[in-house]
């Protein structure tokens, strides 16, 4: 083995192996690549098996090679070297001038065949350099080939490359799923065989525009359709079209479950705020009425007032169905047996039906507990018998049914997990899928008597306790509704207990700041309070009750403040209160609900707020829980 | 060979008399068995690399021819077309054709594995080898020098 280095001007040192076992030769070989203008490092040795040894290390630029050495011959010789030196450009030099051998090794990878005694050194150098260019720019082809294909056969996207008539010429895996179909099974069809009609002409006025982005439905032979995304783009070879194709019916589904979920947010916090504006005039209705009832003397006044307080517990309830809808209203949430809530409303249930309706009850026992409030578990179960009930005018079958159901897939209307599922059916007239669409939209009803606001109650209450409703209907088929609520435990817990309610008013003495800019309810809370024997300090806003606080010699020992009040908001003057007299317990009311003080950022026990409107009866036993609890 | 137009800059007249006393020479040299001037073009009148072409061709061919002998003798047409495929890429590198031709004739008599008239064709390769190295020497040793 001898090395030769050469002078050169150009700035590239090639390196050659030279593989020629006659010494005459290559010297003749070495001696013409000894020009001015070649940069060579010639490597020469004389066997193949010297060849592949030193490729094993080494990797040159270019290989001239005899293809009759000691120990190799022919085209072999050129298999051998090239299997060990795919990288390198390989010139063959030969002393036959064989067309086919010669036709055999380009074909086969061979950039050049010489025949010895037809080329100088001028000439072996530029076959040299160009052989080395043809082989970089092969292998770029090479590489930018598999990374193309790469690409193309993991894309997400479908790729897929039409003939003119729209003939699958070419298609990736990804294209192939989109329409159930193997990649294999994909080539060959026409485009025109999984779209709706009409479509011809699409295709004719792409092939026109070159390029252009649509949608279309994909008809799979299954029956299912599937909405798909293409981008177009003509002749990206001669009468071959290229399409990308993306599956966005999920996404589609996606995004009109987000705009129903975003609209029915809306329509929520619009109720929920109605609610809170209706609640304190509520509250100024009943506290009056209150006030008046304990006031007069005679019996007919005294029912008077009766009947207002009724009104505003009936209008107070109206409200906490808005608020439940708004996902506003105040819960509490107790362990409960679904079974047990659904057996305490059978009698209901039975009245609500009437004779016409056969009912089937099928509530299996110990499915699991789950945390919820019990009086809007009642109100779900008679929102969705009643809608049942009025589904069958004409009569037919009601089912409510209670067990346990666990979701193993991940789909988006029910995550996996345990549930208590409560199902009603009824065998009525069914829905369209437009009518299910609209179900639980506030205020869409499809009866003349309907407020709108039962299955919106319903929805909302589900979303509120952490559950999910699911609606399967079809027309003249009737109706299922399902509410799947999570199982937090086994049933050998038991569930809470009703609460018992004290009936009595219950007298204080001790001194309250009550702060609520609602001046008329402040005044009748005022009145009722002192009427029990508390000495009452009032203020109309935030800054006034700062006043009196820093004022006031005596003690205070309970606060009654509005979340939000005038000049300093509700927390500003929790903090006041809590750094200038920590004794000071302290109570908070608001027309929202107690996740709200959450919201206004007071950290407060929840047992220390009362929702409005309240009655002066559920003021006062508030009042004294807080204080007694506290020693007072 | 260039031929130079009048008036071109660079070129004076001494050069222009040595490239045609070179073509003379070389002309003089030639025969239908050698090209001198192909070979001359080949080594870009590099004399240094003739003469070490000369000289390693003095010391390789005898080697060569008696591969061929051999192969003769112990009746292996394999190793004659070898031996004689050596020796026809050697002579077509110096431009002689006929030599290259008879080396030519032996390869084909191997690769058929025919022994006819392979000793009389070695003796011309023989003769044709000796002349053509006396050619060589001439050319090495009696060339012009500018």
């Amino acid at each position: 083995m001898s090395t030769l280095v050469m002078d050169s001007r150009q700035t590239e040192l090639l390196r050659v192996l030279l593989v020629e076992d006659n010494a005459l030769d290559a010297k003749f070989i070495t001696g013409l690549l000894r020009l001015p203008t070649a940069t060579l490092q010639c490597q020469h040795v004389t066997r193949l098996g010297e060849a592949l040894r030193y490729l094993e290390r080494n990797h040159p630029d270019v290989i001239l090679l005899d293809l009759n050495l000691e120990d190799s011959a022919g085209y072999q010789t050129f298999y051998r070297i090239q299997q060990a030196a795919s990288g390198a450009a390989i010139l063959v030099l030969s002393g036959s001038d064989d067309e086919e051998l010669a036709i055999k090794t380009v074909r086969e990878g061979a950039q050049d065949y010489l025949v010895k005694g037809t080329f100088d050194g001028r000439l072996l150098l530029r076959s040299i350099r160009y052989a080395i260019e043809r082989k970089r720019s092969e292998e770029a082809l090479r590489q930018s080939e598999a990374t193309v294909r790469a690409i193309f056969e993991n894309s997400l996207e479908g790729i897929v490359i039409f003939a003119g008539d729209g003939t699958c010429l070419e298609a990736n895996s990804a294209a192939g799923a989109l329409v159930n179909l193997s990649r294999n099974d994909l080539i060959g069809c026409r485009l025109c065989d999984f779209c709706e009609r009409g479509f011809e002409q699409v295709w004719v006025e792409l092939s026109l525009a070159e390029s252009g982005r649509g949608q279309f439905w994909a008809h799979l032979k299954d029956g299912s359709r599937r909405l798909v995304n293409y981008s177009f783009t003509a002749n990206i070879l001669p009468g071959q079209h290229l399409a990308m194709l993306r599956d966005i019916t999920e996404q589609q589904d996606m995004e009109e479950q987000l705009r129903d979920s975003q609209k029915m947010e809306a329509v929520g916090r619009l109720a929920g705020g109605v609610a809170h504006d209706f609640n304190n005039i509520l509250g100024i209705i009943s506290g009056h009425a209150e006030l008046l009832e304990s006031s007069v003397s005679s019996p007919a006044e005294r029912g008077r007032a009766e009947k207002i307080i009724s009104a505003t517990e009936k209008a107070a309830s109206l409200t906490r169905q808005l608020l439940a809808f708004g996902r506003k209203q105040v819960m509490s949430l107790k362990l409960l047996d679904l079974a047990t809530v659904l057996e305490g409303l059978s009698s209901m249930v039975d009245c609500l039906m009437g004779a016409e309706v056969q009912i089937s009850i099928q509530a299996t026992k110990h499915v699991g507990l789950v945390r919820a409030d019990q009086s809007q578990m009642e109100q779900v179960i008679m929102n969705l018998t009643a809608n049942a009930r009025e589904a069958m005018p004409e009569g037919g079958t009601l089912t409510i049914t209670i067990d346990r159901y666990e979701s193993s897939t991940d789909q988006p209307e029910l995550p996996p997990g345990e549930y208590a599922r409560l199902s009603v059916s009824d065998t009525g007239a069914g829905m369209s899928e437009e009518v299910q669409s609209r179900i639980f939209e506030p205020f869409f009803t499809t009866k003349m008597t309907g407020s709108g606001l039962g299955l919106s109650t319903v929805y909302g209450i589900v979303k509120q306790s952490g559950g999910y409703i699911t609606v399967r209907s079809a027309p003249q088929q009737g109706s299922t509704f399902s509410v799947y609520l999570p199982v937090v435990c086994g049933s050998d817990l038991t569930p809470a207990p009703a609460e018992s309610r004290k009936q009595s008013h219950m007298p204080g003495h001790e001194t309250i700041l009550l702060v609520d800019n609602e001046e008329d309810l402040r005044n009748a809370s005022c009145e009722y309070l002192e009427s029990c024997g508390y000495q009452v300090l009032s203020a109309g806003d935030g800054k006034e009750a700062m006043e009196i606080c820093n004022r006031h010699t005596g003690s205070i020992s309970l606060l009654i403040s509005d979340l939000v009040v005038p000049k300093l908001s509700g927390r500003g003057l929790v903090e006041h209160v809590r750094k200038t007299r920590p004794a000071t317990n302290v109570l908070m009311i608001s027309g929202y609900a107690n996740d709200a003080v959450r919201k206004y950022g007071i950290s407060l026990d929840p047992s220390c707020f009362l929702q409005k409107p309240f009655t002066f009866q559920a003021l006062s036993e508030k009042i004294r829980g807080i204080l007694d609890k506290d020693g007072n | 060979m260039v031929i130079e137009k009048q008036g071109i800059p660079g070129l004076n007249r001494e050069i222009i008399a040595n490239a045609l006393l070179q073509a003379a020479w070389l002309n003089h040299l030639k025969s239908e068995h050698f090209d001198p001037d192909a070979l001359w073009d080949r080594v870009h009148g590099d004399v240094t690399l003739l003469r070490e072409l000369v000289d390693l061709f003095a010391a390789e061919v005898p080697g060569m021819l008696a591969r061929i002998e051999k192969a003769i003798r112990h009746g292996s047409p394999s190793d004659l077309e070898k031996a004689s495929h050596k020796i026809k890429g050697s002579m077509l590198q110096f431009s002689a054709h006929v030599a290259a031709g008879i080396a030519l004739q032996l390869e084909e008599n191997g690769r058929i594995g025919s022994t006819a008239s392979t000793e009389s064709l070695l003796q011309k390769l023989r003769q044709e080898i000796s002349e053509l190295q006396q050619t060589l020497y001439a050319m090495v040793r009696d060339r012009v020098r500018p």
